[in-house]
């Protein structure tokens, strides 16, 4: 269980989040959604401790606070971030970052047979090609490979609280389908718990979210469940505006 | 055109064949490149090299050289005549403080030379690339892809020099020395690397990116 509590978070004292409480229980699958520069991916950064962001409040994680945690750290207690824009890196192979990932956690080194072919089968099922292995982390890798690539990455170290920030964005119709199908054999087979940042609603129609949250200004305006999307895909964000308006008056009384 | 692959380690200390020819005398090294020649040269254990490559006419050669270890002083020319293709990929970790003085000097027509070089400097390190075209000489292009990243806080400095007499060339020059990205870092630990495992890898990724297999693997 993840759970955040009272977090705030800044860039260079630039207010980012206020006041937010989240609360993802096993194996729920959470969708956050909100208006550019809500503060969506902010918060996956905090969760990560990005030393960028300045945070105060609590991440806890299954009973555990992790906010004063190494990103390593936290991602060796299981927690995985797909990020918005996935990053390059020249000169590191997916290969040599996951043996290096894999042997120090298991302390010892790691199977190199058993550990090509998970990567094969891995490859064949997010529809690219086995070079992928021994590319360079996402190198001169199209949008969508980038993401496919990173998917690469989570069935690799098999998490258990994963993080999807705009998965969807970049994506044809036919990688679209790769992906969630993806997911939702990971959801199958390992039950994590998800939480899903996204803008369109079309996703949600392949991954079925259990909670529905609003992010605007940096705060949880609204919460519901999948028709709380279909609403904002309808009516837009600008409904809510007023709702923020309301409980920053009762914060300040 | 046949295709030559040669490789100088530590052992070598002469090398003839009728396509090239290499003198290898203590610690100066002339090689004469004639055909298409490939040089792999991972000689760890010398504190100083001091080469002369002659590119002969129609010739061309790609030089992959890395170094980790005792390296102080690197002296390298050079000297392309008509018709050649020259490639320098190298990657050097100066454990020691180095010298490396790189001169490319074209005195021909037609020549295309690319020159990487890629530092991390454990110790200071100074490194001048001077490229010299001599006059009433056409249809020349150098590029000059210079990198230092800075680990270890001390000096890395890198003078990219052009001297051009001639009105026919296409130069440029790249020249960085960064620090290593910390949105990088941050990527690589949100993983699960140690920030140590992390910078150790960043480290490899910035030095073999621009070196073949045979070398990474090396
Ligand atoms: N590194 C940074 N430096 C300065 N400002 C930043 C930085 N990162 C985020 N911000 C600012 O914080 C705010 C929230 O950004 P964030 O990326 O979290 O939004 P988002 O909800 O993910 O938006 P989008 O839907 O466009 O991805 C924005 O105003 C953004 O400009
Ligand atoms: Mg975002």
């Amino acid at each position: 269980m993840l759970e955040l509590k009272n977090l705030n978070v800044k860039i260079n004292e630039k207010s980012i989040i206020n006041n937010l409480n989240l609360k993802i229980n096993d194996g729920e699958i959470h969708v956050l959604m909100g208006p550019n520069g809500a503060g969506k991916s902010t918060i996956s950064q905090a969760i990560f401790n990005n030393p960028l962001y300045q945070i105060s409040g609590q991440i806890i994680f299954n009973d555990e606070r992790i906010d004063n945690l190494e990103p390593n750290e936290i991602a060796n207690k299981g927690l995985f971030l797909l990020n918005q824009n996935p990053i390059e890196i020249e000169g590191i192979t997916n290969a040599e970052l996951l043996r290096t990932i894999l042997s120090d956690r298991e302390e010892k080194t790691i199977d190199i047979f058993k550990f090509n072919k998970k990567m094969e089968s891995i490859c064949k099922n997010l529809d690219i090609d086995r070079k992928f292995i021994h590319r360079e982390i996402n190198l001169g890798m199209s949008g969508g490979e980038k993401k496919k690539n990173e998917l690469l990455h989570l069935w690799m170290l098999e998490p258990k609280f994963i993080i999807l920030d705009e998965i969807d964005s970049g994506l044809d119709v036919d990688a679209l389908k790769t992906v969630t199908s993806s997911i939702n054999e990971y959801y199958k087979q390992y039950k994590p718990s998800i939480l899903i940042i996204t803008h369109q609603v079309k996703l949600l129609d392949y991954i079925k979210p259990d909670y529905v949250h609003v992010l605007q200004n940096g705060s949880i305006v609204a919460n519901g469940d999948k028709s709380l999307a279909k609403k904002i895909e309808k009516e837009g964000f600008y409904q809510f505006k007023s709702a923020n308006i309301v409980s920053e008056d009762n914060a300040s009384e | 055109m046949q295709v030559n692959n040669i490789i100088i380690d530590n052992d070598l200390t002469s090398l003839n064949s009728n396509e090239y020819n290499i003198i290898y005398q203590n610690k100066t090294t002339i090689i004469n490149i004639m055909g298409k020649v490939y040089i792999n040269d991972f000689s760890n254990n010398l504190n100083q090299q001091n080469l002369t490559i002659n590119l002969k006419e129609n010739s061309s050669l790609i030089y992959n050289k890395y170094s980790n270890q005792n390296l102080e002083d690197y002296q390298l020319t050079i000297n392309s005549s008509d018709n050649t293709e020259f490639k320098l990929n190298f990657s050097v970790i100066a454990k020691k403080p180095l010298n490396i003085n790189i001169n490319n000097l074209i005195k021909g027509n037609n020549n295309a030379s690319t020159i990487r070089l890629r530092i991390i400097g454990e110790q200071d390190v100074n490194a001048i690339v001077s490229a010299q075209v001599l006059k009433n000489t056409k249809n020349n292009t150098i590029l000059e892809d210079l990198k230092g990243l800075n680990v270890y806080a001390k000096k890395i400095a890198i003078h990219p020099e052009l001297l051009i007499a001639s009105e026919d060339v296409v130069a440029n020059h790249l020249m960085t020395i960064s620090n290593i990205d910390n949105n990088e870092l941050f990527s690589l630990m949100s993983k699960g690397l140690s920030k140590t495992q992390a910078i150790n890898l960043l480290q490899k990724g910035f030095i073999y990116a621009i070196q073949p297999d045979i070398i990474k693997n090396k």
